[in-house]
């Protein structure tokens, strides 16, 4: 038998404006059963399985509410069902072992949980949940899908300081769960936002495992060719990519594409030139990979067009040793002409590195799993589409050259004089400002500000004491011995005083903290932490409203003297050369702590 | 101090330019301790002594603080350039007390003199501020030298207290102090605390000390501001316990503790304003209006 069952009184409602049909609520570990008080109603029994509902969610417990709702979906067509209870205690019974129940087949399901996915469902849910409800339901709802288990734990993984205080909070049964994670959150929702941390990056090798594996004793070679790779070369060739959508699977099956593309490269990379040209010639599909890249060509010529024409290229035109043979050294008194013909390729490795680079910077713009090879096409295509689409238009693009030659043919003589953005400083009146000797009001008093009349007497005084310096010399001794002792014990006290309550060297007194040992500072960490999370809990439940508000008080109080005697003790076991400190530091704790009880004793008076 | 700091001091050697409060609405009155002028000049003057003594490349300069005037009184460096060939036509050299001494009676008698009838109450004080800038200047010129001494520093011996219409001036040069890592010590030999001085030596990094018994003042003196830069790295010295951070309004010059401040050039008011006077931004801000000061033309 179902160990626990809840029985409530409760409404079915069709939506948050319904009436409701009355009747009777019964929620086991399996799944709930609705049973309503006048059979005469339409509604029949219902009995509803935990398998099928998704999740659950219910109405905040303000002091405006006066429903207590508890709704919960189902994966059938967004079918939900909304219910009523008769106070928030039974909701929140019924909310919890629904909670449980539903935690506990969740992990029997198999749904894959990646955040980015399964964010997706509940989006629609939440929305769902704001559509229908309304009024009733106010936008904090919990969640208490598997998705926000997911992320509460990795948050506790990830945190240790905050699992040791979930562990001694919630599990020790002051808090519950729901009061803990509303606190957290933003953090929360931080979490989710993430998602994947990193994406994966496109490969540099550049083809280079594309490598084959040449057998010594049989004439075969080998090319082993991934899905990726071959992502990689439609991006980086698009000649390649134009003449796999038009021959594949028409003219001929991937494999003998494939094939004849290796062929071509293997050539190519064996340098043999006389074969390449000589197969090409042969068959006019090799030729395709043996010759140029004819899109990668028309695209880099588009780019020149769009070099700013304000750049000085004619002095770089020597240095252009790619398109000089020879590097432009002379060899044997005459220049090398070897006449690349048009069938080979003439592009350097140079070429290929600035194409991979191109292909690297504009990102990798598939999501989909490379699964096929067909699927890499048409995506790589759909990729390339969008992009020329995104290209900017000519016209915008001719205004920003001109604006840009302009810019550049500007003589900065001939130009008038600008305004400066800001202000510069203008002091309205310096005499005000910089004179010290006009005062302009009242003066704080003094210890001895004279009339004018003993103003003069003072004056004369002091002439009388300056003339007479010369004549009455030193006195000697110039300080009695007893005198300059007494000063000297007492400034080294203050001192040593000083040094005992402050530290030694401000240094110190930064890092007091880990001047303790080990184990006090984790002490004191722990302490601080938990108390200032009962604290923030404490003071958020005045004004105190509810029967529930007022037992969660009273569990805070309790755990709250437990901690304060705790921290009392840990001050007595505080070893002596830090008591001090140590009791300096969780002063302002136990000050707070002395506060909260105050406040709850006079609240309990009052009530 | 930063790092910087600490690197360039790494001798034992000081070149001090000592401020003297020569007020003398101050010191014509009977404190409640006896202390008289000549007890105290007598003790600076020993003191200045003994820090030529520590090592032959100190540097002393003295600057008497007067009500309304500043002057240089005394210049160990110049002095010593002249020396030799004074000796020559002068049987008995001066001994360094007389000459300050002189200079400082000069000082009082044209002090006096300036001022035809007595100051207003309002213009007591002591002229910090103006002595501030004097030893800055002073110090300026001597690092350009050939022969810069290392580690300059200021101490002041003030006995009036604070003049709250000086404040501005008094926070420029110690901001400037600061810039230059001059550091500011301050001896109080008044009754009353001096929050301008307790903020230059929490900012510059000196040490500011009001001396519970005067007559002492010497002691005091010996032990604590006689040490140089380079050993204060290493030696205990009685630090304060807290700052006074109060400043003065810019409009009626009296202390204050909350106050108004322009958010264009900082300066503090007691109460609220239509326009800064300092700078002439426009505090009233209308419904829908710029938010952005266009320069006057």
């Amino acid at each position: 038998m179902d160990p626990t069952v809840v029985t409530v009184q409760a409404k079915y409602l069709m939506n948050p404006k319904d009436q409701g049909v009355a009747g009777v609520l019964m929620v086991t570990a399996r799944g709930l059963k609705f049973t309503p008080h006048n059979p005469s109603v339409s509604l029949e029994m219902m009995d509803v399985d935990f398998a099928v509902i998704k999740s659950h969610t219910v109405s905040k417990e303000t002091p405006k509410m006066k429903k207590a709702f508890m709704k919960l979906s189902t994966e059938v067509e967004d079918r939900a069902y909304l219910f009523e209870f008769q106070n928030f205690q039974e909701r929140e019974m019924c909310r919890d072992v629904v909670a449980n129940a539903l935690a506990k087949q969740k992990p029997s399901s198999s749904s894959s949980i990646q955040p980015p996915s399964s964010t997706t469902p509940s989006r629609p849910l939440t929305n769902s949940v704001q559509a229908a409800s309304g009024k009733s339901v106010s936008g904090a709802t919990d969640q208490l899908d598997l998705v926000g288990m997911e992320r509460r734990l990795k948050l506790l993984q990830g945190d240790s300081a905050l699992q040791k205080l979930h562990k001694q909070l919630v599990i020790n049964g002051i808090l519950s769960e729901h009061e803990f994670w509303a606190a957290r959150k933003n953090v929360l929702d931080g979490e989710k936002a993430q998602g994947p941390k990193q994406q994966t990056g496109i490969r540099s090798a550049m083809l280079a495992d594309v490598r084959p594996l040449t057998d010594g004793r049989t004439n075969k070679v080998t090319f082993n060719l991934t899905p990726e790779i071959i992502h990689q070369i439609f991006a980086e060739k698009p000649a390649v990519h134009r003449a796999f959508l038009m021959n594949v699977p028409s003219k001929m099956t991937e494999l003998a594409f494939w094939t004849k593309y290796c062929r071509a490269e293997y050539l190519y990379r064996t340098k043999n030139a006389a074969a390449a040209a000589a197969e090409a010639a042969d068959d006019e599909d090799l030729a395709v990979f043996t010759k140029e890249d004819d899109i990668v060509l028309s695209s880099s010529r588009r780019k020149i067009q769009r070099v700013d024409p304000t750049l000085d290229m004619a002095a770089d035109s020597n240095d252009d040793y790619l398109s000089i043979s020879g590097h432009g050294v002379v060899r044997d008194g005459m220049k090398e002409s070897m006449e690349p013909t048009e069938s080979t390729r003439k592009h350097s490795i140079v070429h290929g590195i600035n194409r991979h680079a191109a292909v690297v910077l504009d990102g990798r713009p598939l999501d989909t799993e490379l699964t096929d090879t067909a699927t890499v096409a048409h995506a790589v295509a759909r990729a390339q589409q969008m992009e020329s689409a995104e290209a900017e238009t000519d016209t915008e693009f001719q205004k920003r050259r001109m604006e840009r030659v302009h810019q550049m043919t500007e003589m900065d003589d001939l130009k008038g004089p600008s305004s400066s953005s800001f202000v510069p400083l203008t002091i309205q009146d310096p005499r005000k400002y910089f004179d010290s000797t006009i005062p302009t009001g009242e003066l704080t008093k003094t210890g001895a500000i004279p009339t004018p009349r003993s103003a003069l007497e003072v004056v004369h005084g002091f002439k009388q004491q300056v003339s007479g310096l010369l004549i009455s010399g030193f006195k000697d001794p110039l300080i009695s011995p007893e005198l300059s002792y007494k000063i000297l014990a007492d400034v080294t006290q203050t001192i040593v005083r000083r040094q005992h309550t402050m530290g030694t060297t401000t240094a110190d007194r930064q890092n007091i903290l880990d001047s303790f040992p080990h184990t006090t500072r984790e002490e004191v960490m722990t302490h601080v932490a938990t108390v200032n999370e009962l604290l923030r809990h404490f003071w958020a439940s005045y004004p105190l409203t509810s029967a529930l508000l007022v037992q969660k008080v009273v569990r805070l109080k309790d755990a709250m003297s437990g901690i304060y005697k705790r921290i009392q003790e840990s001050k007595e076991a505080a070893p002596s050369e830090i008591r001090h400190l140590f009791s300096q530091l969780l002063q302002p704790l136990v000050q707070a702590l002395d506060a909260a009880f105050a406040h709850y004793d006079t609240e309990s008076a009052k009530r | 101090m930063s790092s910087a700091m600490s690197a360039a001091r790494s001798d034992d050697v000081s070149a001090v330019v000592i401020l003297l409060d020569v007020n003398p609405y101050f010191w014509g009155t009977k404190t409640s301790t006896g202390f008289t002028f000549e007890q105290f000049f007598q003790h600076v003057l020993v003191f200045i002594n003994c820090i030529l003594l520590l090592s032959h490349l100190n540097q002393v300069t003295v600057i008497a603080m007067g009500a309304s005037a500043c002057t240089f009184l005394y210049d160990s460096a110049a002095i010593d350039g002249t020396a030799s060939g004074r000796s020559k036509r002068d049987k008995q050299p001066e001994s360094r007390s007389t000459t300050i001494t002189q200079k400082l009676q000069e000082f009082v008698k044209k002090d006096e003199a300036a001022e035809t009838n007595l100051a207003p109450v309002e213009n007591q004080f002591s002229n910090l501020s103006g002595s501030l800038s004097m030893a800055l200047c002073y110090i300026q010129r001597i690092l350009r030298k050939p022969t810069a001494p290392p580690q300059p520093r200021i101490l002041c011996v003030q006995g009036f207290p604070d003049a709250p219409q000086q404040y501005i001036a008094v926070m420029n040069s110690i901001f400037s102090a600061q810039r230059c890592s001059v550091p500011i010590d301050a001896c109080i030999v008044g009754s009353q605390h001096s929050a301008f001085l307790q903020q230059a030596s929490h900012i510059t990094g000196g040490i500011y000390m009001k001396p519970p018994q005067p007559e002492g003042l010497f002691q005091y003196l010996m032990m604590v501001f006689a040490t140089d830069l380079y050993s204060r790295q290493f030696l205990q010295l009685p630090r304060s316990a807290g700052v006074d951070f109060r400043a003065s309004c810019f409009c009626h010059k009296r202390t204050i503790d909350m106050g108004f401040v322009c958010s264009v050039c900082l300066s503090i008011f007691c109460k609220h304003h239509k326009a800064c006077s300092t700078c002439g931004a426009n505090f009233n801000v209308k419904k829908g209006g710029q938010k952005r000061k266009q320069p006057s033309s």
